[in-house]
């Protein structure tokens, strides 16, 4: 099995097993996606451009905290009504997870985390 | 309505036989907005008076008609509305006095520095309404509550026991400086100060080091002065004024801030807790009300409006967001109609863990507090 393999079946693990909705890891310069599992509509790409810094964040609550922050994102977690998406920022790419919102969020950073870890801290 | 884009620019009349420094200001003083009318003598600097509108009149105070009258005085009858700067060479008590006494909003002596009589002109300009002149006996206290009910913008300079300056914009605090602080700590050095002098000027730069609604501001600067003198004995102690303020405000908020504050002292000190109005863009800092005052974070963190935009993006029907940038982890919890940001600085792992759980255990702690009061936004 290739490491593309290998790693989209990981994330089709952690999906099915793990009774999330989706996952995906996502190239940042290229924006395509490396591998992942039922990752149609998991986040927009006005959200990556945003989550990324390639459009900075520029509304009035911004420029209230005096204007868009210099250091770049790490992590990102939004639960709403129906599902909740978690990312993780990595120098190359970026891993995102959907779960259901009632789904224990510890469960979802647990999951995520697996999902972003180097190959070796597996 | 506004009317930004079709405002006139300010007219300035630069009043001086000198034609190289009527060129200097003129140039100056075009770059940074005004239009800018030069007149050699007093005839002519009549005539501009005359003619037009003039916002502001720069007049050297040697220039005098046939008659002796200087330009000063020609200007207060022919153009009340004209707001006057008075320049000199060998300046003298006397004629500073005379010409304050005529209106001149400054009085300056030559050789002139560009950046001194730039804020001057921007004083005269900014004069277009009110009053302007001599008071005394009046206390910080006063004068702050006094621009914050008039909505002013502008800069409070202090000068005296001790030296600073405090911004308004709109009428809120936004801004304090003393020595080598900013914001609240500035400020409470600031309202220290017994005596000495108070100068306004116009807001050019609107730097935000103070977040939060003026009574709240003012307050939390009022209260470190109590602190500072020992009038509260521990900090599970709040003074009879302060407890008096939080029930006040909690008679018309839901959000019961004595309990939140006790909550935070309990389960999460050292993080910071923000109130936010999304729509009127405010926000205002809850811990330092009262019982926590062991915060590891100075100002409001700067991802407090990335993390909303990016839940607004993702979710408008968002209830919870966290979001780790740099060294700050900041989660926005939006519970019974009410948006509460908390944050704190991460320097490791076990830190953003623990930051992880204390945003589940207020998330729980706030549903029970506001999950009455229906839907999150």
């Amino acid at each position: 099995m290739t490491d593309e393999l290998e790693r989209s079946e990981r994330f089709r693990i952690a999906v099915t097993d793990g009774g999330a909705l989706g996952a995906a890891a996502i190239d940042i310069a290229t924006r395509t996606v490396v591998a992942g599992f039922a990752h149609d509509g998991l986040a927009s790409a006005a959200l990556l451009d945003l989550l990324l810094g390639s459009v900075p964040p520029s509304g009035a609550l911004t420029w209230a905290c005096g204007g868009p922050p210099p250091s770049s994102a790490r992590e990102l977690f939004i639960s709403g009504a129906e599902r909740a998406v978690y990312c993780a920022v990595g120098p190359r790419e970026v891993v995102l997870l959907a779960t259901p919102a009632a789904m224990s969020v510890a469960l979802g950073w647990a999951l995520i985390r697996g999902l972003a870890a180097p190959r070796g801290a597996r | 309505m506004t009317t930004g884009n079709t405002r006139l620019p300010p007219v300035l009349v630069v009043a001086d036989p000198d034609s190289e420094l009527r060129d200097t200001v003129s140039g100056f003083m075009s770059e940074r907005g005004y239009r800018v009318e030069r007149a050699a003598d007093i005839d002519a600097a009549a005539g501009l008076l005359r003619d037009r509108k003039v916002d502001v009149l720069i007049s050297d105070l040697a220039m005098r008609d046939d008659g002796g009258a200087d330009l000063l005085t020609l200007a207060r009858v022919s153009a009340p509305a004209t707001r006057t700067i008075a320049i000199a060479t060998d300046l003298t008590p006397r004629a500073r006095d005379a010409a304050l006494r005529l209106g001149a909003v400054r009085v300056l002596a030559k050789p002139l520095s560009l950046l001194e009589l730039a804020d001057a002109i921007n004083l005269a300009n900014d004069c277009a309404d009110g009053f302007h002149g001599w008071m005394h006996r009046l206390s910080i206290v006063d004068v702050l509550q006094m621009y914050h009910h008039a909505g002013q913008s502008l800069v409070l300079s202090i000068s005296g026991d001790v030296e600073g300056a405090i911004s308004f914009h709109h009428g809120e605090l936004i801004h304090a400086e003393c020595g080598s602080q900013i914001g609240t700590a500035a400020l409470v050095e600031l309202l220290n100060a017994q005596r000495g002098r108070l100068e306004t000027s116009a807001l050019i730069d609107s730097t935000r080091t103070i977040a939060g609604p003026f009574d709240h501001v003012l307050l939390d600067g009022l209260r470190s002065m109590d602190e500072a003198r020992g009038v509260f004995l521990g900090r599970t102690t709040t003074s009879p004024s302060l407890d008096g303020w939080l029930d006040e405000l909690n008679e018309r908020d839901p959000l019961d801030r004595k309990a939140l504050i006790r909550w935070l002292g309990d389960h999460a000190p050292g993080a910071g807790v923000w109130r936010v109005d999304p729509v009127t863009a405010k926000i205002e800092r809850l811990d330092v009300l009262g019982l926590h005052p062991e915060t590891e974070l100075a100002g409001t963190p700067g991802s407090l409006g990335w993390a909303y935009e990016l839940a607004e993006l993702a979710d408008p029907t968002w209830t919870r967001v966290e979001l780790t940038s740099g060294s700050t982890a900041i989660a926005l919890i939006r519970v019974g109609g009410i948006t509460l940001a908390f944050a704190r600085l991460v320097t490791g792992d076990g830190v953003h863990r623990r930051f992880q759980v204390e945003s589940t255990q207020l998330v729980r702690w706030l549903t029970g507090q506001l999950g009455h009061l229906g839907g999150g936004r």
